[in-house]
């Protein structure tokens, strides 16, 4: 974090601003990104990409994700026998759900077991992951600057009691958490949101936490206070604003680890039900990878893409806001 | 130094304790209960009288205080309980399954760090030229993938290309007992498992090292004109490990932890799939008894790297 | 009348078979002894093969207009049933399965879950078992023969020379008698007690399937082996239901000291008197089970033991395990996945279709305020796409089914009458079905009733393959209703089924498991009578409903009695079958390498549940088929 040899010249929080209106244009800052940080650049692009597929999903996916194609059948036999459906399992039904057809024109990505266009499903997915990973990563960050920063801030008993809580959540397998949770309430998209932040929590506000501890150990801090600054007046002025980096690196790797986290979720059963999730339909097709692909390969694909897009930027992120990886 | 070391203990038994009483009260807020879990099955339903008789065998009949006491006491001397499924010690239970995740957690290890060190060491040295775009995004990709997907991929693909590797369901060999056996039946979930781990470590390792390469001691090795593999090895590396080694405590721990997800694919009885079973017959010993076990492993592994700091790192001093 | 291969007889011919299971048919009173005293045809393999080949032979004989097809299978079940014979089945080898953890008793006469029956099979014996359960013929197991002595009471003469076994954990145990004869007491006891429905110590336990032994005046036993049984009335399907797949006999002297502990699943908690001496039983790991030296019959069983690994249920794994042969079965929810595999390896693995316990139904609560009215009832009935969820979940492989499932067709309502049933149809006839049942929801406030929790069984939706279940389910009543109230969760049968008889369930759709005998007039009763403890919807029509029934249950004459039983089925129907509506039967492939061998009753066509006990018997390993290298051998705990 940002130190001054003489408290009393260096003004923080003009120093910031000085920072900030060096990329006073966004044009700026993203031109110096893409410049700079390629990688981190190709993730930004995918992440606009999927926002725009999550905000604008009707547009682009074609049809109702949970439209069911169906055809009747001209073959339809009211009473065929056990043998007769062996060789044609579609002989008992009137009509026949599209099921498990290749992809093709009609089909992009195919379609599922229950007769879903997979495509579309897939583009009304980048709603749940994102929703997941935006909303969860703001709850443990959120919950992070508070715990953290009082913790932080405050030191005491009150460092000693809390820190030790989150010793205890830490100490916990998340895994066991989330299953412990999510058969404790129902698996709904809000349950398993708010359990994945809770979980991310410990590491939030420890980094958190280190980050006020070195600011309020720093002079200028001290300055403020030996000048009859108020408590709020140190941390909303002086303290916070210069976590900045801290809360936006924590935030956007956590976003990929959620997204991550909620298909292994639907591994174990525990996942949000009701929603369209890439990862159930990952989990629901991976035994017959080989017999029909594209009911994994597609969500999969989905899923990995955004979860490297996040991870490509929040490390890029990370490379320039963390003062110690700033290169040449 | 020793001030500290009981300082953390203290704390540590307390954090422990924590742990304890919410898992305790966690298991408890399960809806349903082992005896309506297994007995409520029973056609004709559970009465009043048998579920009270069947709870009272199990002890689920006392008021919550006292159950709680009673844990408490009985862990004090060590007892874990029985766990309600088997009728076995839930120590018994865990000898039989940690050495499996022990096993698995090892070979993940080894692989991950094969694989982490070198990608985080070169991709370091070459900061932001393609060797670290590529190691990078590699690694970044491994991270990417959940690891129950990438595991049955390649075990499918594994398996129709007909290679020798197997899947232990008839006898599940340990690695001194038949190490050919148990290495066929490991190395895929040690591999997809492995590779996943990988990212972690060679990011921290790769943002160390940087740190450590503009340290002012690194210009001293250079301007004496020693080669650029010795300052990274006898230099920087050493310097900038030992953070990686919190992160491999950390890994570790988790690992003991039982992968649950590659457990449960691959059919090692080891401590996550013994977790998964008990959560869902809701057999509180034995989640009580894991989850206390690897909190106390987490909890002590932290303390141990802490410690080792302190030795390897003379500037780390201990208040 | 077009169908004539084996599964799919003609009503003629099905029903000639039931009536021939029908012990109390007035012209059998002669030849009481069809049970074949001590020789079951089925002992041998070349008698079983020969049973199995005329009997598809009389079906095909029957029939004037055989298409080629079926007469292709038939052939091929002749011709592979003349193969059995030649090589006949051996002796020796290791049968290992995976099987699902739901083992939630080692009680048959309580389990609710038929998967324990697997394991009960083979360490216990029943009075008499389904040598055919499609058929309904029944042989002698622990009885060697029996007699009907007037229409309402029936000797049943027990095998000599049966004993406890005298090895193995469960005779180890301070409360049994190992080596003890079995003898009629024995029976007298098992039979009592699930008629009684409580335990020995008076505790209420209800036994859920009472409804197939109240009808039991006294039961006498003149000597050690002969038992007779005093009817109050004529029971048509009294001798099935001696068949039925729960009735396995346990000793009463051990059974008597751990029945209260039902749940602990321990191999020292039973004993029996069948082929196989359980040696282990760790729930949820591993069951095993060898050879029952001193099993009553020599010839049985043709394996040395049996192993069950329970731990594994991820469908990767189980794929994996299968074909690396270290499990000799697979089977998949999805049929695709398991014909696939088997397109695989054509020459190597066979498939097999089998059905009979695989009934699902969607039931709603009508105990309970709302669901009791009966508008709701029906408009639930009408919503229920059958044809959409055979095809979505089944692949096809399924049939909608009335309040009596299709594979009991001589008593089910014919699929071309359920063709034009509300509920059961497609197209623009659903249409119209929909516009009543949303005049039903409307009229009786289902829009108010806010949300709508549907529960699916977790051991269904945890497969993969159906995982999507709660939100199909659920999409299919909020399609219908057009609304968005309905949510689909899933639960543990720990959690539905305590409520189930505490008849506090939410609306569930699951498998039904109240299919135990080929003769659906015993079904029904334990359904829908009102006397009946697994009558959970509080069923009370006495004129429609109890009254037809006991008139059928005593009916000798087919016609009589499928005209009762179908008029109280249409009834059934008309009331949106009381909240337990039956959706459908599905079957599913069942792939076995080739070196599994079992004397199936045709080509494709396997056995299941109801057939339980024909498995420790008969199953045995053909070490000469090529599939057999490399075929892993688990080690059974030993005695």
């Amino acid at each position: 974090m940002s130190q001054s040899a003489d408290p009393l010249i260096v003004d923080p929080i003009a120093e910031t601003n000085a920072v900030i209106s060096r990329f006073r244009t966004y044009g700026r800052i993203l031109s110096f990104f893409y410049r700079k940080k390629p990688l981190g650049a190709i993730g930004l692009t995918l992440i606009l990409a999927v926002c725009t597929l999550a905000i604008f999903a009707p547009l682009f996916s074609r049809y109702d994700p949970s439209f069911i194609f169906q055809t009747d059948n001209p073959g339809y036999k009211t009473n065929p026998s056990i043998m007769d459906l062996a060789k044609d399992s579609n002989v008992g039904s009137p009509i026949i759900v599209t099921q498990l057809t290749q992809p093709d024109s009609e089909h992009w990505f195919g379609t599922s077991r229950a007769g879903h266009d997979i495509y579309a499903r897939i583009i009304y997915g980048t709603r749940t992951s994102l929703l997941v990973g935006l909303i969860a990563s703001t709850i443990a960050v959120g919950l992070g600057i508070v715990i953290g920063g009082a913790t932080g801030y405050y030191l005491g008993w009150l460092d000693l009691l809390v820190q030790r809580l989150i010793d205890t959540l830490q100490a916990l397998p998340s895994l066991v958490l989330l299953l412990l949770i999510g058969q404790t309430f129902d698996a709904s998209l809000r349950n398993v949101i708010i359990t994945m932040g809770i979980i991310g929590l410990p590491i939030t506000s420890r980094l958190i936490r280190s980050a006020v501890l070195a600011l309020r150990a720093s002079t200028f801090v001290e300055a403020a206070e030996s000048l009859g600054a108020t408590d709020s007046r140190i941390m909303f002025r002086h303290v916070l604003p210069n976590i900045g980096s801290v809360v936006i690196i924590s935030f956007t790797i956590g976003i990929g680890a959620y997204i991550l986290f909620e298909a292994t979720l639907s591994f174990l059963g525990v996942g949000p039900s009701g929603v369209i999730s890439w990862g159930r339909m990952v989990n629901e097709g991976r035994a017959s990878i080989d017999i029909h692909p594209w009911l994994t390969v597609w969500s999969g694909a989905a899923l990995s893409l955004t979860v490297v897009a996040f991870n490509l930027f929040g490390d890029a992120i990370r490379d320039v806001l963390d003062p110690r990886l700033r290169g040449s | 130094m020793l001030n500290y070391i009981y300082r953390r203990l203290v704390l540590n038994v307390g954090v422990i304790y924590l742990v304890g009483s919410l898992i305790f009260v966690l298991v408890r807020l399960l809806p349903g209960s082992f005896v309506i879990q297994r007995g409520g099955l029973d056609i004709g339903g559970l009465t009043p009288e048998r579920l009270a008789l069947a709870n009272a065998e199990l002890g689920l009949d006392k008021p919550i205080i006292e159950q709680y006491l009673t844990y408490w006491a009985d862990l004090l001397r060590l007892d874990f309980g029985f766990s309600f499924e088997t009728r076995n010690s839930v120590a018994s239970e865990l000898i039989d399954a940690v050495p499996y995740s022990m096993e698995l957690g090892i070979g993940i290890l080894i692989i991950g760090l094969s694989i982490s060190i070198p990608v985080g060491v070169i991709s370091a040295v070459n900061q932001d030229k393609w060797q670290d775009y590529l190691l990078r995004g590699f690694a970044i990709i491994a991270l990417s993938f959940p690891v129950f997907w990438t595991a049955a991929l390649v075990t499918i693909f594994n398996l129709n290309m007909g290679s020798p590797l197997r899947l232990e369901v008839i006898a599940q060999p340990h690695m001194w007992e038949d190490p050919w056996k148990a290495l066929q039946w490991y190395i895929i979930p040690a591999v997809c498992g492995g590779i996943a781990g990988t990212a972690a470590i060679m990011r921290v390792l790769r943002s160390e090292l940087l740190e450590v390469l503009r340290q002012d001691y690194i210009r001293t090795a250079r301007s004496k004109g020693l080669q650029e593999r010795a300052i990274l090895l006898r230099h920087a590396l050493q310097n900038a490990f030992l953070p990686v080694l919190t992160l491999i405590g950390l890994t570790l721990a988790s690992l003991i932890t039982g992968q649950i997800v590659l457990e449960s694919m691959f059919n090692i009885p080891g401590i996550g799939r013994e977790l998964v079973e008990a959560v869902a017959l809701r057999d509180y010993s034995m989640v009580q008894g894991i989850t206390l076990m690897v909190a106390s492993f987490i909890v002590f592994t932290n303390l141990l790297v802490d410690i080792s700091y302190g030795y390897l790192d003379p500037r780390v001093r201990f208040a | 009348m077009t169908e004539r291969n084996y599964w799919s007889r003609n009503r003629i011919s099905r029903r000639t078979a039931l009536r021939s299971a029908s012990i109390f048919g007035a012209g059998l009173a002669g030849a009481a002894l069809i049970g074949c005293g001590g020789s079951d045809e089925a002992e041998d393999a070349s008698a079983a093969s020969s049973s199995s080949s005329s009997s598809s032979s009389s079906s095909s004989s029957s029939s004037a207009a055989t298409s080629a097809a079926t007469q292709a299978a038939t052939q091929a079940a002749t011709q592979a049933a003349t193969q059995a014979a030649q090589t006949g089945p051996k002796k020796g080898g290791i049968g290992i399965g995976q099987s699902a953890t739901v083992y939630e008793s080692f009680d048959a006469h309580r389990t609710v879950a038929s998967p324990v029956l697997q394991i009960t099979s083979h360490f216990q014996n029943k009075l008499l078992r389904f040598s055919s359960p499609d058929k309904g013929e029944v042989v002698g197991d622990l009885v060697e023969n029996w007699e009907q002595t007037d229409p309402t009471t029936l000797l049943l003469h027990l095998r000599k020379g049966v004993k406890w076994h005298d090895e193995g954990p469960g005779a180890k145990h301070p409360k049994a008698v190992p080596g003890r004869e079995f003898t009629s007491s024995d029976v007298r006891w098992n039979i009592e007690r699930q008629q009684r429905g409580t335990l020995e110590d008076g505790t209420e336990a209800s036994f859920g399937r009472n409804a197939y032994w109240n009808g039991i005046a006294s039961i006498d036993t003149p000597d050690d082996h002969t038992v007779q049984f005093n009817l109050t009335q004529i029971d048509v399907t009294f001798i099935q239901g001696l068949a039925n797949e729960f009735n396995y006999m346990n000793q009463p002297e051990l059974m008597t000291a751990v029945e209260g502990k039902h749940s602990e699943i321990d191999a020292g908690n039973v004993i029996g008197t069948g082929p196989f001496v359980l040696t282990e039983w760790i729930p949820g790991e591993r069951v095993s089970a060898v050879r029952n030296p001193s099993y009553w019959n020599s010839q049985k069983p043709y394996l040395d033991g049996q192993v069950w690994i329970q731990n594994f249920t991820d469908p990767v794994a189980y794929r994996v395990a299968f074909e690396q042969k270290q499990v000799m079965g697979f089977t998949d929810p999805d049929p695709t996945v398991t014909l696939a595999m088997n397109a695989d390896r054509p020459d190597e693995t066979n498939v097999r279709y089998s059905g009979v316990a695989n009934t699902v139904a969607a039931y709603t609560n009508t105990n309970l305020p709302f669901w009791n009215d009966n508008r709701i009832t029906r408009a639930i009935d009408m919503a229920i796409d059958r044809r959409l969820i055979i095809q979505q979940l089944h692949g096809g492989l399924a049939k909608p089914s009335g309040p009596v499932t299709w594979i009991q067709d001589a008593w089910a309502i014919p699929q071309e009458d359920l063709a034009t049933t509300p509920g059961y149809q497609s197209g623009a006839d659903r249409e119209k079905d929909l516009i009543e049942a949303n005049k039903y929801w409307q009229a009786a406030g289902g829009p108010g009733q806010g949300e709508i929790e549907w529960t699916i069984a977790k051991l269904w939706s945890d497969r993969a393959s159906w995982a999507i279940t709660p939100d199909l389910i659920s999409q299919m009543f909020n399609d219908a209703f057009a609304t968005s109230q309905f949510k689909g969760v899933s639960k543990t049968y720990g959690e539905i089924i305590p409520s189930w008889f505490a008849k506090t369930f939410d609306p569930f759709f699951a498998w039904i498991p109240n299919i135990e005998i080929p003769d659906a007039r015993a079904d029904m009763k334990s359904a829908f009578h009102s006397t009946s403890k697994a009558n959970l919807w509080s069923v009370n029509e006495p004129d429609k409903i109890d009254t037809p029934i006991d008139k059928a249950l005593s009916e000798f004459d087919y016609d009589t009695a499928y005209d009762l039983m179908r008029g109280v089925q249409d009834f059934v129907v008309e009331n949106g079958q009381f909240g337990r509506h039956i959706a459908y039967n599905y079957v599913v492939p069942a792939l076995s390498w080739n070196y599994r061998k079992m004397t199936y009753p045709a080509d494709g066509e396997g056995w299941s549940f109801l057939s339980a006990s024909l498995w420790a018997h008969d199953a045995w390993i053909d070490t000469d088929d090529p599939t057999w290298e490399g075929a892993g051998q688990p080690t059974p705990t030993p005695l």
